[in-house]
């Protein structure tokens, strides 16, 4: 089997020898030979200098070994807004430290510092233990964010003050904390794991990494490089002389698309209620706005949080650190008809001039499926135009029928729904598109044709984002391209110019440009025209489009059984969803907001966006005596008690 | 079933080096690691464990012997590779770089078996050419193309310490192996100008690496400093040595990896310029008793075997022990024997299995 055990005849070839007497191999290995003799000489000959010649000096520089190595970290990356205004900044902070090895008497300093800024000895001896087997020389932090007067005595009694240091860190601050705390996010201490799997050239113990959200997605931009000097020090450990210094280079700076004014406004319109809302460009993809309530504080994060304030935040029961205009995953409700009209057109279901007769419900299987006009008396006939202003259901039912859950499903997707939108940010949720086979995974069943008429207006299993409604909605108003969303515009390098973010991808959805023009022709009627179901959304000189959806969060039998609309616990409400886009003739920003248990799209959701926009385009807010109050809806508003709809129709 | 000439004609001063060393590695990591506090085993007992395994592994190689190792040269060669891109996908982060790959409740480390499939599958591959003349640079392309693919796998994980190790041990084996010098001095000189252009299209970032490596002083974590640190240790043992315990820049932490890369500057601190000359000394032994080996046997494939092997102990430790020494730039090789590090160890037993297991069957070659 094995050839080489076998022994060759010598003659083959003319070749007479073993490979082993082979002269050549002899040769290279007599070579071999001297060229380890040749490296082990070298080597010995370099352990005697080191040791014989040299060694006298080596033995004094070991004994008097006081050149230190000492850590120059680098500052973070600052953030700005679109408007270039400030938004996350460094600032110093000071900590008090001692380097055990030249305090020399412990006595004495421990009562000193007791003296002066009141440190009791057993926290002094605690961080002594704490600090036990960490390599030498190495400061032990005694106190952190020293006041400037404990600062100042500090200073004036530092040299009897052997060994104590003062240690300048700077420290992240946000400061616009609750405008925009879940997109910058924060910072925290790096961790144990997060050490080992990084690399040491950038991360040591005790830095500070990005944990949420910007910070957290752009680390790496915004850590900069971390720098060293090495320092020879006196007996005190006070350096003396530096040998050499490599200096720290800063982060790069961020300056973002987000604009501070709107998520103020977002943060207003939003204020006491749990919601999001998502506002791009939806020429370029750029986040204008993306605001979830409630927020948090993120410097709570910096300079550190008791266990009950810290329990208190993570064990609210609105979340506040969830980010829900990424991560909220909400029933898109009759926003929804955006898709099953695009779909219904695109798929050749409808046309232009099919007109359904909506009678206020209609029959399917053995029961009937209402429209939320039913109590009108329905619709009557209906073309795609009146439907969408109106959003009546049984139009869109009979589209869905049609079409399919498995056409609807891919239409979904073409507008970027069911999966994440690719923005930069941590914690994405990719929402939800059903299709049959995906029914048929989850629960073991076959998609039933009923399903198909409540996805058709929202109500099914399809889950979205505020972020995916916004981008969804930038599809009709940009003339169908699916924009990714970004938040960042341009990164300044240290010492450099502002580089722009790449351009972000787009993609064509594959839809007519006369069928999207129908789409939002009907948008813009909904808030523009009378009948229409979001006529709050209007601005002054400005024409919005916009699509209002009601999403029940449970049956519509027990959302009844609490009797009058107030009565209704908060958590059992519908969700108020609105998106919109302005200005219609050629559109500059579109918008997807929710209003958890908000209510209602038209009466809830609507004013939030238009709140948004107001920022946008800079139209002053109106006196507060216009606003109308919520009681008075105007007459487009269906009372909520005749919404008898029956998989939960939304407006 | 054991061929009594197989015992007689085992290397015996080999193990008896092999042995010496190992002791001497234990002992150094008793002091090297005796500050160190922390649960667990202690290091130097550690390192002895393994070291008794590794015994193991260099008889079960030795057993084996070259002429069934090569039946498997081809398929190992081929596990190692995968396992290299298996620990690019799947493997444990530790320090930046990814290199270990967790099997069940095992974690390996398969750069380290890389130099021994790289070593087979060459042996191998020559034997089958079974050609006399010095090989000629068209005919050397596959084989330096299987002594590539696993060194630029490492060189992704990035491990550049074990990378020019896998490169070194197969130049070994090919230049023993022999080639026209003619050619080589081509390959030389096509290698010295394509060098810019190579150059030209590294992107930055892996620029920056090489010039840190060049230029440890560009480095702002400062390894030039761990250098300062290590030669302080060497220099200030003198002739004599510190005294066993009582190396000061060891004992206060003043160097770097000191029980697994700067093992050597403790040892030298400690015991001096004796103590670091008796571990040369032996080391050099061991290279000398591989290259005898090879000298006296007849067969190619053993022969390079038993070549890959020593140059798998040379390499290591010229490299390690001149980077101490402050001769060559910081980079991350344990030194044999002396390091803490089990899959190291296990590997250079491995190659001590390949010497032993050539040097057993002198006698033995051509059975009928």
């Amino acid at each position: 089997m094995n050839l080489s055990q076998i022994p060759k005849p010598a003659s083959v070839g003319g070749r007479g020898l073993e490979p082993g007497e082979n002269p050549n191999i002899r040769l290279a290995l007599l070579t071999a030979a001297v060229l380890v003799g040749l490296a082990l000489v070298v080597l010995l000959g370099r352990l005697w200098y080191l040791q014989l010649l040299k060694g006298e000096h080596f033995r004094l520089l070991s004994e008097n070994n006081r050149i230190r190595l000492v850590d120059l970290a680098p500052s973070r990356g600052l953030i700005f807004d679109a408007e270039g205004r400030l938004l996350a900044d460094n600032r110093p902070a000071f900590t008090l430290a001692v380097i055990p090895e030249d305090v020399g008497d412990w006595a004495v300093l421990t009562r000193r510092l007791h003296n002066l800024v009141g440190l009791s000895p057993e926290e002094i001896a605690k961080a002594r233990r704490a600090a036990q087997g960490a390599p030498p020389f190495k400061p032990v932090v005694l106190r952190n964010h020293l006041d400037r007067h404990q600062l100042a005595l500090l200073e004036t009694f530092r040299y009897e003050l052997p060994g104590v240091k003062v240690l300048v860190r700077y420290q992240r601050a946000y400061l616009a904390p609750r405008m925009a705390a879940h997109v910058i996010g924060y910072l925290g201490e790096i961790n144990k794991q997060e050490l080992e799997r990084s690399n040491r050239a950038v991360y040591r113990m005790g830095d500070w990494v990005g944990r949420y959200g910007l910070e957290k997605s752009r680390e790496q931009v915004l850590h900069g490089r971390r720098g060293a000097r090495q320092v020879e020090v006196d007996a005190m450990g006070r350096e003396i002389k530096l040998i050499k210094e490599v200096p720290a280079s800063r982060g790069a700076d961020i300056t973002l698309s987000i604009n501070l004014d709107l998520q103020k406004a977002a943060a207003k319109a939003l204020e006491g209620r749990a919601g999001a809302v998502a506002a791009l460009d939806p020429r370029t993809g750029q986040v204008l706005c993306l605001y979830s309530s409630p927020t948090f504080d993120p410097n709570d994060f910096i300079t550190g949080m008791s266990t009950k304030q810290w329990k208190a935040l993570a064990e609210d029961p609105k979340h506040p650190l969830k980010d829900r205009s990424i991560s909220g995953m909400y029933p898109p409700g009759s926003t929804y008809k955006i898709i099953t009209a695009a779909a219904g057109l695109a798929e050749k279901a409808i046309n232009l001039t099919t007109r359904f007769f909506c009678a206020g419900q209609m029959p399917f299987g053995n029961r009937y499926y209402r429209c939320w006009a039913y109590k009108k008396g329905g619709h009557g006939y209906t073309d795609i135009h009146k439907a969408i202003r109106e959003s009546c259901d049984v139009f869109f039912y009979k589209t869905g029928l049609k079409l399919g859950v498995d056409r609807l499903a891919k239409w979904a997707r073409a507008f970027g729904l069911g999966r994440p939108t690719g923005i930069s940010l941590p914690h994405e949720s990719p929402g939800l598109v059903p299709d049959s086979q995906w029914k048929k995974k989850r629960f073991k069943e076959p998609w039933q044709d009923g399903e198909t008429l409540s996805l058709a207006i929202g109500q099914s299993f399809t889950l979205v984002t505020p972020l995916q409604m916004a981008r969804m909605t930038a599809v009709v108003a940009n003339g169908g391209m699916l924009v990714t969303p970004t938040l960042v515009k341009t990164v300044t390098p240290p010492g450099g110019e502002p580089v722009p973010a790449p351009e972000p991808v787009k993609t064509r959805v594959p839809i007519a440009p006369e069928h999207l023009d129908t789409i939002a022709k009907g948008l813009a009627a909904v808030v523009n025209e009378p009948h229409g179901t979001a006529r709050r959304a209007r601005l002054p000189g400005i024409t919005v489009g916009g699509k209002t959806g009601t999403a029940q969060v449970v049956g519509l039998k027990f959302e009844k059984s609490f009797g009058d609309e107030e009565n209704v616990p908060w958590k059992y409400r519908s969700h108020a969803l609105f998106v919109a886009y302005a200005p219609v003739e050629s559109p500059t920003i579109a918008v997807g907001v929710v209003v958890e248990h908000g209510g209602h799209g038209g009466s809830d959701a609507a004013p939030v966006a238009a709140a948004v926009m107001r920022a946008y385009f800079g139209i002053p807010e109106p006196p507060p005596k216009a606003e109308p109050k919520p009681k008075a809806a105007p007459p487009a508003q269906p009372k909520p008690k005749k919404k008898p709809a029956r998989p939960g129709a939304g407006t | 079933m054991i061929d009594r000439r197989l015992v007689s004609s085992f290397d015996w001063l080999l193990l008896f080096l092999v042995l010496a060393l190992g002791a001497c590695g234990v002992i150094n990591l008793y002091s090297a690691a005796s500050s160190f506090t922390g649960a667990g085993m202690a290091v130097y007992v550690k390192q002895a464990y393994w070291f008794g395994l590794g015994l193991v592994v260099m008889l079960a190689v030795a057993m084996v012997g070259p002429q069934r190792l090569s039946t498997i040269a081809y398929p190992f060669y081929v596990l190692v590779v995968i396992l290299l891109i298996a620990v690019l996908f799947w493997g444990k982060v530790i320090g930046g770089s990814q290199r270990w790959l967790a099997l069940g409740p095992m974690v390996i480390q398969p750069s380290e078996l890389a130099r021994l499939a790289v070593v087979l599958v060459l042996a191998s591959f020559f034997q089958r050419r079974d050609q006399t003349e010095p090989y000629r640079l068209h005919q050397l392309l596959l084989p330096v193309g299987l002594a590539l693919v696993p060194a630029l796998l490492i060189l992704k994980e990035p491990d550049l310490g074990t990378c020019l190790l896998v490169l070194m041990v197969a130049g070994s084996v090919i230049l023993i192996n022999g080639v026209k010098l003619r050619d080589l001095a081509i390959a030389g000189g096509g290698m010295v100008v394509a060098l810019p252009l190579v150059w030209r299209f590294m992107k930055d970032y892996q620029k920056q690496r090489i010039f840190s490596f060049l230029d440890p002083e560009s480095d702002p974590l400062g390894s030039a400093y761990h250098l300062i640190q290590s030669k302080i240790a060497v220099g200030s043992g003198q002739f004599m040595g510190k005294g066993f315990l009582a190396g000061t820049q060891s004992q206060l932490h003043f160097l770097p990896e000191q029980h697994t890369d700067f093992a050597f500057s403790v040892l030298a601190e400690e015991w001096g310029f004796i103590g670091g000359m008796v571990v040369l000394l032996l080391v050099a032994a061991i290279v000398y008793r591989g290259i005898a080996t090879a000298y006296r046997t007849k067969d190619r494939q053993s022969l390079l075997m038993v070549i890959g092997g020593t140059a798998m102990i040379f390499w290591p430790a010229v490299i390690n022990v001149g980077m101490v020494l402050g001769l060559f730039p910081v980079v991350g090789i344990p030194l044999p024997f002396v390091s803490y590090g089990g899959s190291s160890l296990i590997t250079t037993m491995a190659a001590l299995g390949l010497i032993q297991g050539v040097a057993m069957r002198r006698f033995v070659f051509h059975r009928p």
